[in-house]
Parts: C-alpha cells; structure tokens; sequence
C-alpha cells in the first residue's frame, strides 16, 4: 500500500542590503513560495531601512519550511519585524515537524536588528527554529526570539508535542553565544524552575553591544518585572548583552524587550531607537 | 601532544596507556590499569584539585532565595533536572567531544569556544574560565604539557588533563558529572541548608542516573546537543545582582 505523501509548502526568501552613499538598499531579493518581503521604508533617514517579513498562510503546518536569509554588507542597516505573531500549529499524525530556519551574516560596519513578534507554538504542534547569526569584523546586531507554549488567553496549555529552539551568534567563525532549547511536553523542563518554571512565555533578546559596568548597571536597574511569576534578567558577557524573560505574557516580554533595545540602541547605533509603527496597529 | 609517563614501581603505564605488569607481580596485584585508571579518576574528581570549584552555585544559591529550594527534596529534584537535562544534552556530549578532538587543536579550540558560547551568563563563562585557567596553571606547575590558549573552558581543560593523566571517555566523563553533583550537593549543604546524611542519600541515589547521562550523551549526536535550562540561566544571571551571596559572582 502507498503511503500518502506528507504536505509539504516550502518556502524561502533570501535579500541582501547594501550600503550606497547614505542609503541602505535592497540590492537582491529571491523569494519562492509563501513568504514576501514588503518594500522598503526609511522612518528613521536613508541610513537604516525598516521591512516587514510577510508569511501569508499565517502559520506553519506540518510539513512547511521556511527558509530565510539576510545579508548586510557593509555599512548596511536594517530593521526587520513581522506584523504578526508567528503561528506554530498543531502537527498531523505524519510525526514529521514544522521548520523555521533564519541565518544572518552581518558584515563589517553593519547593524542588523531582528524584532520579531512573537512565536506561538500551539499545543501538539512538532516545531523547530532557528535563529543563527554571522557577524564579521564591526558588525552588530541586536535580535530577539520570544515564544509561547500554549495559547494561555484561551486557556490552551502545551500538552503535547515540541518545540526546538536554536539561537546561536558566531564572530568570525567563532560560536559567541548558543542557546538551544527542548521544550518537549511532558518533560520536567515545562514545569521545573530550572526549566519553563510553569510559565507559558519565554524570550532571550541578545545584542552586539559593549557597555561600561556603569551604563550596564543603570539598564539594569530601570528594567524590572512587574506581573507575578514573572522573571526577567539582564547579563553582559564577551561584549554581548543578554536579556531573559520568563512568565505569562508576550505582551510584557516585547515590553519589557523594547524598553532594553531603547537602552542599547544609542550605544550600538549612534541613534535612539524608532518604534516600527506596525507595533502599534 | 606529548605526554608524561607514569613510572611506578610494578606498572609502567606508556603514553599510549598500555600497562604492562612489571618484574615479580603477580596477576592479583595487576589488574593494574583498572586501578591506576581508577586512582587517576578520583585524582581528577576529587575536591581538592586546587581549581576553586567550590566557590560557586552555578544559579543554586539564588534558587534557594528565591525559595524554590527549601529541602532535601527540592534539591534532588533541582540536581537531577539539571543533571538529565543540562549535562546529559551539553556538558557531557561536548566533554566527550573535546577528549575525542585531542591531539587536533582545531578541533579541540571550536569545542572549548563553543562550550564557552554555551554557558549563558556571565558568572557562568567566568567560572569556566576561572577554573580552567587554575588547571592550566596546575599543570603549568607539575611540568605538564597545557594548551596554548589561555582562554580556556573548565570543560576543555577537564578533557584535557584526563588524556593527560591517561583515563578513558567514559571515566572522565563520569568523572566530571560526580565532581559536579558533588560541588553542588556541597553548595546545597551551605545554603539551602541540607544535612549530612541527605547528602550521601542524594549521592547514593543519583548513581545510576549519573551512570545513564554519561552513557546518553557521549552517544548524542551533533544535531541534538543542547539541553537549554531557561529557568538555571536566569538564576545565574539574577545571582549576579544578588544582595547577599556566599557564592562567588
């Protein structure tokens, strides 16, 4: 008997940035499948573009991949967001998982940031991420990865099935910082404090970015949790920061997360940080 | 890399780690490279390698201030999370990996970076660092040959003091996860505070499971490496502002 075919709807998008003059631009776009890239906009001058990463279908099924990758040349700056959560959804019976896969190389003197909204992985769903960062010579970046377990408002818990979550930043070559997650349901690391600690939402926002202990400790002090259960903490090690969120709310995570890429931002940039107006529709 | 020799009366024990028994001993004594291998095991484990391990909770400190760890039982708990999740996907895979690298020093130097990459706070890179670089220097002292990067893991200088000292994968790598559950039972008897007596019942207990993370993760494979404790990080990280500490920061 034939066994059916799995569903598959790959999906790829691959641009490059380049410096020219004063301006950022697009210099290449390759996008195949269901993913889009709206046209560039400078809220903020010429120097630094703002684009926004369109997946259509909404969500990944069993099956997709997406496969994305940005280059910034030299000098090159840009902003990439989405305008909506990313959907991870329930998994069919096939087993077989759900990919997303984001590889930046940041060149000498460019800045990347990725602020994403955030990712929302449904109960039974197979989910993989990864999220890999190059960065050459002077390049910086600024970057975050928030995801929820569950769809807590409507009271869906993660009772099943996975996530994989990979974040991981090289200098020349050299691994920086790898953070690579399991959140496999059922597992003691969904309820344990060493783990999820029971809370739905996790998030690591991470920057190329030195600081004095001076300037770290007053970031610091300004970002403290609110909600009960929640925890966030910020370290700065190997000339990066490294911001963590752990609690109920994605809401209070990208809160709490821009408030810190506000920080940084005049550090790494030269120049305070512009709120992507489609955060606020 | 080159190796020191041991020479010791009845065994000699070459750079390759053949034993052969010596003049006049009879079979009894020499089982001799099982009980050389052994010594050198507890040698490398033992609480006294004057690395300063035990100067540092590893996030333990701030789990009991923040009352997640409040008995013997919370505490089992908490090590044997963090053993099954964090040492049987990361410590030991890339330990096993790092032993596996030597001689290649390429290879050798993209695991202690990466076992530093790893670690996700700044306390925690400091003390692989700190306890690293105290092996180094150690073996500096007894004229042993040291790797030449000075910015070295505590993981990277673990595997390499085993080869040096002639162990085999499997007892480094239960070396370094007894070491670690004993340092942190150690903390835990300060802090939280735990007994005596629960310390050797956790210790007695966690055998076999030690046994089974050793065994998994030498056998993990490249793309399942990485056990992530979200809750551990932050409680290092949050350790490090942390008004009162015993531990180091």
């Amino acid at each position: 008997m034939l066994k059916p075919q799995p569903r598959q709807w790959p999906a790829s998008l691959c641009l490059e940035l380049e410096r020219r003059g004063e301006k950022t631009v697009l210099a290449h776009c390759r996008h195949s499948g269901p993913l889009r890239l709206q046209r560039p906009f400078y809220p903020a001058g010429p120097g630094q573009c703002h684009l926004y990463l369109l997946h259509p279908p909404g969500g990944m099924v069993t099956g997709d991949v997406l496969d994305i990758e940005i280059g910034l040349r030299p000098g090159a700056r840009g902003l990439l967001t989405t305008p909506s959560a990313g959907k991870v959804y329930r998994g069919d019976r096939s087993g077989i998982s759900q990919r997303q896969n984001l590889i930046c190389r940041v060149e000498d003197g460019a800045i990347l940031e990725w602020l994403p909204q955030e990712t929302i992985v449904f109960d039974g769903a197979r989910g993989r991420a990864v999220v890999s960062i190059d960065c050459r010579g002077d390049g910086r970046f600024c970057a975050w990865d928030i995801v929820c377990l569950g769809r807590p408002a409507s009271g869906e818990r993660f009772t099943g099935g996975y996530f994989r979550q990979q974040l991981q930043v090289f200098q020349d070559g050299v691994p920086l910082y790898i953070e690579r997650n399991r959140f496999d349901a059922g597992s003691p690391v969904v309820d344990a404090n060493w783990g999820l600690r029971g809370q739905p939402v996790a998030g690591t926002l991470v920057a190329r970015v030195g600081l004095t202990d001076r300037q770290f400790g007053q970031c610091r002090e300004e970002l403290c949790p609110r909600a009960a259960g929640e925890l966030f903490a910020v370290t700065a090690v190997d000339g990066l920061v490294i911001g963590r969120y752990s609690g109920p709310s994605t809401e209070n995570c990208r809160r709490l997360f821009t408030r810190l890429w506000q920080a940084l931002r005049p550090e790494y940039a030269g120049m305070p940080a512009e709120i992507p107006r489609i955060w606020n529709t | 890399m080159t190796t020191a020799s041991l020479q010791i009366t009845n065994i000699t024990m070459t750079d390759q780690g053949a034993v052969s028994p010596g003049p006049g001993a009879s079979p009894d004594e020499c089982s001799g490279r099982g009980s050389l291998a052994l010594l050198a095991a507890m040698r490398l484990a033992s609480p006294s390698l004057p690395v300063g391990a035990f100067a540092y909770s590893q996030g333990l400190e701030f789990a009991v201030e923040a009352g997640w760890l409040t008995s013997a039982d919370d505490t089992e708990q908490w090590l044997r999370g963090i053993l099954t999740q964090g040492l049987g996907h990361l410590d030991i895979p890339l330990l096993a990996r790092l032993y596996r690298a030597l001689p290649d020093a390429d290879r050798f130097s993209h695991w202690n970076h990466y076992v530093l990459a790893a670690r996700e706070s700044r306390e925690l890179r400091q003390e692989e660092r700190q306890l690293g670089r105290a092996l180094r220097q150690m073996l500096l002292k007894l004229q042993q040959p040291v790797p030449p990067d000075e910015d070295i893991s505590w993981l990277a200088m673990f595997a390499w003091a085993s080869r040096q000292w002639q162990l085999n994968e499997a007892d480094t790598c239960l070396a370094f996860a007894w070491s670690w559950l004993e340092n942190q039972l150690a903390a835990a008897a300060k802090s939280v505070p735990i007994g005596q007596t629960d310390v050797q019942a956790i210790l007695g207990r966690s055998l076999p499971l030690l046994v089974a993370v050793c065994t998994g993760g030498r056998a993990l494979a490249d793309d399942d490496i990485g056990g992530g404790l979200p809750g551990l990080a932050m409680a290092s990280i949050l350790h490090e502002s942390q008004y009162s500490r015993l531990f180091r920061s």
